[in-house]
Parts: structure tokens; C-alpha cells; sequence
């Protein structure tokens, strides 16, 4: 067996895991005595999910000897790392594990889309994408995605919770301040990733911004964004709305990676999709 | 009194004052960028004339109706249009107007005097009590080497000190920088030139307007500025993948040049994502394609025509289209052309390549008589051939050095293949500030989002036999805990008498 394939088997196993994981949380959050003991088992779960799933990133990377993440196929399954590794390293420090539905949901729909509908075999990088600040730019993209999941998950929870009941999970105002402390973290990778893309978009294209479609989207992610960190400190604007403008912000993050790339065409269409 | 008497009594300044003051309030700022966000959305969905000229009339063609309203509208030139500038000048203004005060604010806050603590300690953050044997004034020359600030009341009781003026620094940074970036894009726009050129093997380039295909610059970009160099393409190589994974995908690109700059004549490598860079202007290696060399004779056997043509590629595998006009005889022809660079001829969809590479390549012709329009003086593309008035006299199938005898007596022989590559040439003077403005709004952004500005308060309530009872709280309105931690691990340290 290729070491690619190697990747492919290890990318699979970690959406069953995540399905395990998936199931137990939803468990979870139905309360009953056992919910704490099914959350940590459901944690520990996601955690052997992020093991293998980043086994399988680095394989990936092995194989097509460089940093793996030159189509689509391969920034999906290095996002889903970075969600499920952004929600990991939150929950050592503070007990969010009530969030798992909302962040190993999109990370298995991220990774099911991969292995259906974006799947590329490895092989070298275009001569577009061979440059240094492939893996500077991208990766600081795909660390602010990760955290921005986990700003969305919580988002969500708060404009959900004006529909439902939500019991377990703790009140508006500390969700609202946690999803903003990951917004903060998020936001300065997020600003740098696009000042890195510009700077490379220079290099290879002879200008820094090109109002291309990826970079068109990326700046409404930032403005959004921007919009985001303001609103929380504006009176009558933190709280419902801001979290409105983070699912937007986030929104349009989904977009660029699916609708710009998939259906729109531009500068940052490579072969392979 | 009413609220119209209030109005009317507001006067012209007072609106004035009235306006300035929505313009630079937050919610206006947020709305600003709310709908900025969505004013750039069109940009990415409909073709930009920045972007390509050519998919704005594909637009056009398909769409005429619509394309006259979304053309009143701006929607082809979104990033240019009044109604996107009004927003980010609004958006800039807003800003400027809230900067202004701050920076004040806080040149203020940096000199002024600090006050002395409340009276109230127990309501603050993190109040405790601890006992120290080192005195007040002690423990605040140990802060101040800490680069804390403070101050010490006149009878040496209480103490203030404070922490994070770089916070407001940071964030002044970035909102400044922010506006400087906008100022170096449109400095940059102002004075920048920018242009594509396409290059057969074996030509040369000549940094002038006329050898451009596309040239645009700048309004205030004096064109007899331009400097002064030329270049040579000696040899493209091209590699595409011949295995079965991703196959015909682009493998490698290599331009080797002859530069010849002010009498001083170099070699010079040029790949994608590796520009030339000449006198602060760039080159950049941005697509290539194949030019069939023709050779065209007349029925006495002289050659009317001997020239590589470039045929522009239409899809990856460089199926290519291309137009041969010649003029110059007693009857015009104009040969329509379709070049496959590995050729087939698939019983569906007819002829087409199925490799990007040179592994069998095929032209076909049509060949056209008649008035080509090329003396009407009226500017024609030359990759087009309107064929409506034209008689068609012939059709063929030419494979490398093939010779196709016309009816009336011409001959066309399909010679060799070249390539040719395009690049992208552009001078941008406002670059180097954009990413000077640009730094400087990270470094702020860091500074702005993680200092913490806090403030802590110690009073000595009761001395005696050298140990004294200190009261001590602080306030921050960034993180709490942060800062009942920050007063936890002081006191561990003063307990501990360092």
C-alpha cells in the first residue's frame, strides 16, 4: 500500500471515530446523569479522531513530498484538523466541552466532502503554488479558520438558544465573551494570512491586490470580521447581534473555500481543484 | 420645549457639529463596514474590466440588455465605482474622526497626573489584605522597575499604578496604518503603469507603450518616465505531467531571457512565482501558448506571408484558436485556424487535443476570400475573423511541414511550432508603503488586542513593628481574571518580602 493511500485509510477511520464522537455528545446534551461521563468519553474520542487525522495530514504530506495542502482536497482535511484542534486545545482550559455537537459536525461534513466530492490524488504542486509562502500564508489561513469554527459553533448556540432550550450548556454572556476571545486570537492570523497572500500575490502576479475572487472574499471575511470585534464593544450591539455578524463573517469563510473555488472563476483556480 | 424647536435652534453649524458627530460614531462605523462587505461582493460574481476585458464583452454578448443597466451601475468596474469609494471614504473619514480625539485622549492620559485610589477598595477587583515587612515606597521603586507607572501619595499611605498604555498605542497604530494603506494604494494608482505583453520564442520586448498588448497606468505617470530596457526570449520550456495522476497538469515553466538594461546585457531565469525585476519594475511569467510558424506563398511560388502565429489557448489542453490576415495580394485571404497541440479527431465532438504538449499537433484551416476590412481604418482584433462577407474557398487538416494548394493558386505551409509565453509588467511605487502601512497595522493590531490596560491600587492600613497591613485592588476592563491573578502572584511576591 502507497503511502497516500496509507492517508486515505487514516482520513476514513477519523470520520468513523468523529461519528462516535458525534453520536456521544448528542447523547450528551440531552442531559440525564451520565451526560458529563458521555461528554468526556465523546472528548476523548475527538481526540484520538485529531491523532489520526493528523497522522494522516503529515502521510498526505510524505507522499506528495511537501506541505500538504495544494488542492482543496488537502486544506479540507488540514481545516478539519485545525477545527478539531482549535476546540482540543480550548477544552484543557476551560470546560467547553458541551460544544462538540457544533464543532465535530462541520469537521466530519468538511472531511466527508473531502473524501466524496474534493478527493485529488498526491502529486506535485503546479508551478503556480511553488513558492515558500505557500506554506506561510495557507497555514495561517487554515489556524484562523479553525479558531473561527470554534467563534461560529458558539455563536450559534446563542441565536439557537432564543428558539430553544438549551440546558447544560452555560449562560449567553460567557459564551459571548469566550467566542470573542477566539475571535481575538483568530483575527491578527487571519489579518497576516492575507497580508502574506499579498505579498506573495506580488511576487507571482506582479501586484499585491488584484480584487481577484479569493482575495475579494477574503477581505469580506476580514471587514466582517472587523465589524465583529466593534460590535462587541458597541452598546446595544453585543449579544444577538454580533453573534448575527459572526455567523455572516463565518458564512463568508464557507463560501470562499467551496463557492469561489468551485463555482466562480479566478486567479486562485489550480488544477486538481 | 418640543424636539422641532430643538432642531431648528441646532442651526447650520450645529448640523454640521450634528453630522460629524453620527459620521464618527461607532454604530456608523460598523454599518460603514457592514456595507462594504456587501458592496464588494458584485465584484467577485461579475466580471471586472481590471480583471479581464475580455469576459466583460463575453458578458456583453451574452447578456446585452442587462449589461447596459449593470454598466450604468458600475458593476463592471465595482472597485472603481462612486457608490464602493463613497463607502470606504465615508469609512475613512469616520475613522480619521475617531482617531483624532483618541490620540489626543491618550497623549493626555500618557502625561497627566495619576490619581490616588478610591476610598472604596473593597468594590474593586480582586481586593485582598496581605501583611509585608517592606515598605510602600519600596514595593513602588520594585514596580517601576517593572515598567509600571505610579504614584505615591504626598504622606506615603497609598499607591496607584498603572499598566498597558500600549494597548491604546497599539490601536491607534493599526487604525493610522489602516488609513495609510488606503493612502498608498491610490499613491500607487496614481503613478503606476502596468501591462501584459505576449512573447514568440526568439523575439524581443522592448519596454515602450506601442510593444504593449494591454497597457494602463496611472494618471498622474508621466509614460516618458518609463524605463528604458529590453528583453529576449531565447527558449520557454514547458512540462506537463505524463502520469496517470492529475495528467496534463502543469509541471514547469522556464523562461530564459537575454536583458539587455542601460548597455549592461545579463541572462536571466524567469518562472512563475520568480519575476525579472528591472529598474523597480517587474516581470512576471503569467501564461504561455503555442504559435504555428506559416508560410504562405502566392500562385508565382513568392512568399507573401512567413510568420509564427500566436493561437490563444481555450481550454487545458490548449486547444488553440487563431487568425491569419493577408492583406498585402490581389485577392485578401483570411485563414480561420484551430491548432491541437497532440491532436485527435474524436467522432463526437470532432477535433480536439487531448494533451497540452507538442505530441502530435494538428491545424486546421478554413480559408476565406473576399474585403477582410483591414483598410476601412477602423482597429481590428486580430484574433478575430468576421467571416459573414467572406466566400470560404477551402478546408484542411495541416500537420507539420504539410502544404496546402488553394484554389486560386496560393499554397499555405504549416512550418513549425513555437511557443510563446505572456507576462505581466508592472511598476507600483506604492507597494513599499503599502507594506510598510501594512506591518505597522500587524504589530499595532497585537499590541491593540493583547496589552491589557489595568490599573492597582495598595494602601497601607495599619503599621506596626515593621510589618504592615496593605489593602489591594485593582481594575482593568479588559480581562478579570487576568488581572485577580496578576494582584495574586504580587502579593505571593511581597509576602515573600522581594
Amino acid at each position: 500500500m502507497s503511502i497516500g493511500n496509507l492517508s486515505n485509510l487514516f482520513v476514513y477511520a477519523t470520520i468513523l471515530i468523529l461519528l462516535l464522537a458525534l453520536i456521544t455528545y448528542s447523547v450528551a446534551l440531552g442531559g440525564g446523569d451520565k451526560a458529563q461521563k458521555n461528554e468526556n468519553i465523546a472528548t476523548s474520542f475527538t481526540w484520538l479522531a485529531f491523532g489520526v487525522l493528523a497522522v494522516a495530514v503529515v502521510l498526505r504530506g510524505i507522499s506528495s513530498a511537501r506541505a500538504p495542502w495544494g488542492n482543496m482536497y488537502e486544506f479540507a482535511i488540514t481545516s478539519a484538523l485545525a477545527i478539531l484542534g482549535s476546540f482540543l486545545f480550548i477544552t484543557l482550559k476551560k470546560n467547553i466541552k458541551y460544544l462538540g455537537v457544533f464543532v465535530v459536525l462541520p469537521a466530519v461534513l468538511l472531511l466527508g466532502l473531502a473524501v466524496t466530492v474534493l478527493y485529488t490524488e498526491a502529486g506535485p504542486l503546479v508551478p503556480a503554488l511553488r513558492s515558500g509562502w505557500l506554506v506561510v500564508h495557507v497555514s495561517a489561513a487554515i489556524i484562523s479558520y479553525g479558531a473561527f469554527s470554534v467563534n461560529f459553533a458558539l455563536s450559534l448556540i446563542i441565536l439557537l438558544r432564543n428558539k430553544f432550550e438549551l440546558i447544560r450548556i452555560p449562560e449567553n454572556k460567557k459564551l459571548d465573551e469566550l467566542a470573542y476571545r477566539t475571535a481575538l486570537f483568530a483575527f491578527p492570523i487571519w489579518t497576516f494570512s492575507v497580508i502574506a497572500g499579498a505579498i506573495w500575490a506580488e511576487n507571482a502576479w506582479g501586484r499585491y491586490w488584484g480584487w481577484d475572487p479569493k482575495e475579494t472574499w477574503a477581505f469580506i471575511t476580514w471587514i466582517i470580521y472587523a465589524a465583529y470585534l466593534h460590535a462587541r464593544v458597541t452598546r446595544d450591539w453585543s449579544g444577538s447581534k454580533s453573534a448575527w455578524i459572526s455567523v455572516a463573517a463565518y458564512s463568508s469563510i464557507v463560501f470562499n473555500f467551496f463557492g469561489v473555488n468551485l463555482w466562480i472563476t479566478g486567479l486562485h483556480s489550480y488544477a486538481g481543484v | 420645549m418640543s424636539e422641532n424647536k430643538v432642531a431648528i435652534k441646532l442651526g447650520f453649524f450645529g448640523w454640521l457639529r450634528w453630522t460629524w458627530r453620527q459620521l464618527t460614531s461607532m454604530t456608523t462605523a460598523l454599518w460603514l463596514l457592514l456595507l462594504l462587505s456587501i458592496a464588494a461582493i458584485p465584484g467577485s460574481i461579475l466580471p471586472q474590466r481590471s480583471a479581464s476585458i475580455i469576459r466583460v464583452n463575453d458578458f456583453k454578448e451574452n447578456n446585452p440588455q442587462i449589461f447596459e443597466i449593470y454598466d450604468a451601475l458600475g458593476l463592471f468596474d465595482v472597485y472603481s465605482s462612486f457608490w464602493f469609494s463613497a463607502i470606504y471614504i465615508l469609512l475613512m473619514i469616520s475613522l480619521a474622526g475617531c482617531i483624532v480625539p483618541r490620540m489626543r485622549v491618550h497623549a493626555k492620559n500618557i502625561v497627566e497626573p495619576i490619581l490616588s485610589p478610591p476610598n472604596n477598595l473593597e468594590s474593586q477587583t480582586g481586593y485582598q489584605t496581605f501583611q509585608s515587612k517592606i515598605e510602600i515606597d519600596e514595593i513602588f521603586k520594585n514596580m517601576q522597575k517593572n515598567a509600571w507607572r505610579g504614584k505615591l501619595t504626598q504622606d506615603g499611605t497609598a499607591l496607584t499604578i498603572e499598566k498597558g498604555y500600549l494597548r491604546e498605542s497599539g490601536n491607534l497604530l493599526f487604525h493610522i496604518a489602516i488609513l495609510f494603506i488606503t493612502i498608498a494604494v491610490a499613491f500607487g494608482a496614481l503613478f503606476n503603469y502596468r501591462g501584459t505583453i505576449l512573447l514568440i520564442e526568439e523575439n524581443s520586448f522592448a519596454n515602450t507603450v506601442t510593444q504593449y498588448d494591454d497597457f494602463r497606468s496611472g494618471s498622474l505617470f508621466a509614460i516618458e518616465n518609463m524605463p528604458n530596457f529590453s528583453f529576449k526570449l531565447e527558449s520557454f520550456e514547458v512540462e506537463f505531467e505524463r502520469g496517470e495522476n492529475q495528467t496534463g497538469s502543469p509541471r514547469e515553466f522556464i523562461a530564459e531571457l537575454t536583458v539587455n538594461n542601460q548597455n549592461n546585457t545579463f541572462e536571466q531565469t524567469v518562472v512563475v512565482n520568480q519575476p525579472l525585476i528591472v529598474n523597480g519594475t517587474k516581470a512576471f511569467l503569467t501564461g504561455h501558448g503555442y504559435a504555428p510558424q506559416i508560410r504562405v506563398r502566392d500562385a508565382s511560388g513568392a512568399v507573401v506571408f512567413d510568420r509564427a502565429v500566436p493561437f490563444l489557448p481555450q481550454d487545458g489542453n490548449f486547444t488553440s484558436n487563431g487568425v491569419i490576415k493577408i492583406p498585402d495580394t490581389t485577392e485578401q485571404i483570411g485563414l480561420l485556424g484551430l491548432f491541437l497541440p497532440t491532436g485527435v479527431l474524436d467522432p463526437e465532438l470532432g477535433p480536439i487535443s487531448v494533451f497540452p504538449d507538442l505530441d502530435n499537433p494538428l491545424i486546421f484551416f478554413s480559408a476565406w476570400t473576399g474585403d477582410l476590412g483591414m483598410d476601412d481604418g477602423v482597429a481590428q482584433n486580430v484574433y478575430r475573423l468576421e467571416t459573414d462577407d467572406l466566400n470560404q474557398i477551402g478546408l484542411a487538416q495541416l500537420e507539420v511541414l504539410d502544404v496546402w494548394q488553394l484554389t486560386n493558386g496560393y499554397s499555405v505551409e504549416f512550418v513549425e511550432v513555437k511557443r510563446f509565453a505572456s507576462f505581466q509588467i508592472a511598476y507600483d511605487p506604492g507597494r513599499i508603503w503599502a507594506f510598510i502601512a501594512a506591518t505597522l497595522a500587524m504589530i499595532g493590531l497585537i499590541f491593540g488586542l493583547f496589552v491589557r490596560r489595568r490599573r492597582i491600587w495598595m494602601r497601607v492600613i495599619s503599621n506596626s513593628d515593621n510589618i504592615q497591613e496593605i489593602a489591594i485592588a485593582g481594575f482593568s476592563k479588559q480581562s478579570q481574571e487576568q488581572l485577580i491573578q496578576e494582584i495574586e502572584n504580587l502579593v505571593t511576591k511581597m509576602k515573600a518580602g522581594s
